[in-house]
């Protein structure tokens, strides 16, 4: 679950903002990080990706005799498992690149689910109007009134935790955000002259929805893609923590953070490495989201524009 | 009617339509999910066994008669059963409710207000290392996965350092690992929102008015700048309100607080779904009433917007 912080009501006109002049420094140094952001992110998928091709062990090759070695900069750890290796023998290393890539997947398919569904009833609502916005929009409020952890268990309780079922119940979870935030620039769009031009044209709803307001909030739905990958990231890990998460011989970053938690004292990196990979990844999308977000609409600024 | 009356009158319906559709949406996401009786009962169930427990929680009857039922029963507050605990779930969320909340309101109020003083820094201090070290925090804060930063903060505070508990209940040196790792989505937002609302602020004309008639800086800020820049910060603590119970829940399994995140966990061991789904339930209402507070606390705070 994230929260935009964009706070102008759907109604309030726009304001003309003239830019401080320090603008042009600071978008720089936010588009460095932006830049440094997408590199982190792009190496750590790519790894994940070739990961079944890359001369590491199997993640799911138990070996009891080597269990509980720390990593190899610790007394009592070697190059053998370089990251050390949990409490079955299984090497960390491999164990971290084969999660991250169902997790990475995993998260991906949610965000593009939730993106379509959240779009769709964004611009119906925004576009539209009317009674179906009143619907539609309270729709999106008890979505959102419900806290995503409570709800998801419920689901996974009834079904099961397979990889499709964390997808939906993911994207479940998402949804509202999307159309939110879609739902109050469709509102905007709508008021603008080139539509209302269309419209005086008599363009069809889809002609209009589909090649000139859809064009219009791409930007700002890559933006909210970005920031919703890692709140769902962030969200697998705590669905993993309860139990919930997908059952083995999968693995997520998640499922490994919970397995290694009774072994904080005597094995912190079981617990630690998947939770740093958790944050880094999460991190790396938020300088990535902030530095598109400035790109894109510098009227969602946090500030440097206002 | 008077215009407040009005709108405290407005908000709390459309408060109580949110609530209906969360249950609603509770209600056919467990019958779409299908037959829970299975998963409950395990494969080798006895046919008998699971036509009882069908007919035990109604999933015999009409999908339209069973959803009038709960609506009905929503109504006077009665939130089904536990399966496990055979008593009414709500006298098992409850009791739970006020040790949340007691854990809740010291994280949010804590974070909130280390992260107004970043904000303050950084909005004050513009393109200083203050500002990129408060930006930083808040970026770092906001990655974090709260119940990691728990396990992470046991690690280092009770079982290296042993200076503080590694969980449970007692004085108050058990509150504040669970609070510090629940904290960091008010602090990250609170910083983000609130350095944005402090430079918007800064720039207004009344702030202006107030140093030309030689008012000093400090005075400034906090007569004028700290109350018209509150507003978006509280809107955003009230929007955080569901990621915040959702944190709460997995931290609390951490440290072993009896909230209903370890109530939670319970249903999870116990299958207990309907107890899953009657906390989804309550939840949202805290969520809702949250926010109608907030709504609230913008007439006190900003008397521009005050209703006449």
């Amino acid at each position: 679950m994230t929260i935009q912080t964009d706070f102008r009501p759907d109604d309030e006109p726009q304001v003309a903002e003239v830019p401080p002049v320090d603008t042009r420094r600071k978008l720089l140094l936010r588009k460095g990080s932006g830049i440094l952001g997408a590199a982190f992110f792009g190496i750590a998928v790519l790894l994940c990706l070739i990961a079944p091709w890359l001369p590491i062990a199997d993640p799911n090759l138990n070996d009891l005799n080597e269990a509980l070695r720390p990593p190899f900069w610790l007394s009592g750890g070697d190059m053998s498992h370089p990251l050390g290796t949990d409490q079955l023998g299984r090497d960390m290393m491999s164990r971290l690149l084969f999660g991250g890539r169902l997790t990475l997947v995993m998260v991906l398919a949610a965000v593009l689910l939730a993106a379509v569904v959240g779009l769709l009833v964004g611009i119906v609502a925004g576009y539209r109007g009317g009674v179906i916005d009143t619907i539609l929009s309270r729709l999106t409020d008890a979505q959102l009134a419900l806290p995503f952890i409570l709800l998801a268990l419920t689901i996974v309780l009834a079904v099961g935790s397979t990889v499709q079922t964390m997808i939906m119940v993911l994207a479940l979870g998402s949804w509202a955000n999307f159309a939110r935030i879609v739902r109050g620039e469709a509102i905007g769009l709508r008021k603008r002259t080139f539509v209302v031009a269309l419209e005086s044209a008599h363009i069809g709803f889809f002609g209009i929805v589909l090649r000139h307001i859809f064009p219009n909030l791409l930007p700002l739905l890559l933006v909210v893609a970005v920031l919703q990958f890692g709140v769902m990231t962030l969200s697998e890990a705590g669905l993993s923590f309860l139990a919930m998460g997908v059952h083995p011989p999968q693995l997520t970053w998640g499922t490994m953070l919970a397995g290694g938690k009774d072994y904080l004292d005597s094995a912190w990196w079981i617990v630690v490495l998947p939770g740093l990979c958790i944050v880094l990844a999460t991190l790396s999308l938020n300088m990535i989201a902030d530095a598109a977000r400035d790109k894109f609409d510098p009227t969602i600024g946090r500030g440097a524009n206002k | 009617m008077n215009p407040l009356a009005r709108k405290v009158f407005t908000r709390v319906g459309t408060g109580l339509i949110t609530v209906i559709f969360a249950a609603t949406i509770v209600f056919f996401l467990a019958r779409v999910t299908g037959d829970p009786t299975h998963q409950i009962l395990g494969e080798n169930a006895s046919q008998e066994a699971i036509d009882q427990l069908r007919n035990q929680l109604g999933l015999d009857q009409s999908i339209f008669v069973q959803y009038a039922e709960f609506l009905s029963k929503l109504a006077v507050g009665d939130l089904g059963t536990s399966l496990r605990y055979g008593i009414p779930n709500i006298e098992l969320i409850l009791p739970r409710l006020g040790n949340s909340f007691l854990l809740t309101a010291v994280a949010v109020a804590g974070g909130s207000a280390i992260g107004y003083i970043l904000a303050l820094l950084g909005a004050t201090k513009r393109g200083s290392l203050w500002d990129k070290l408060s930006t930083s925090i808040a970026g770092i804060a906001q990655s974090i996965p709260p119940f990691w930063l728990g396990l992470v903060l046991v690690y280092f505070f009770a079982l290296r350092l042993e200076w503080l508990p590694s969980g449970g209940v007692g004085d108050w040196t058990h509150v504040i690992l669970p609070a510090v790792a629940i904290g960091m989505i008010p602090l990250a937002y609170v910083t983000r929102v609130g350095r944005t609302s402090i430079v918007s602020v800064l720039a207004e004309d009344y702030v202006l008015a107030a140093r030309s008639r030689g008012f000093s800086e400090r005075q400034v800020l906090l007569k004028h700048v700290l109350r018209a820049s509150a507003i978006p910060v509280v809107t955003v603590i009230g929007l955080l309100t569901g990621a915040i119970l959702s944190s709460t829940v997995t931290v609390e399994v951490v440290f072993s607080w009896p909230g209903i995140g370890s109530l939670a966990n319970q249903a999870i061991q116990g299958r207990d779904f309907t107890l899953l789904q009657a906390m989804a339930i309550v939840t949202a209402v805290v969520f809702v009433l949250i926010n109608f507070i907030v709504d609230l606390l913008y007439e006190v705070l900003d008397p521009r917007i005050r209703t006449r």
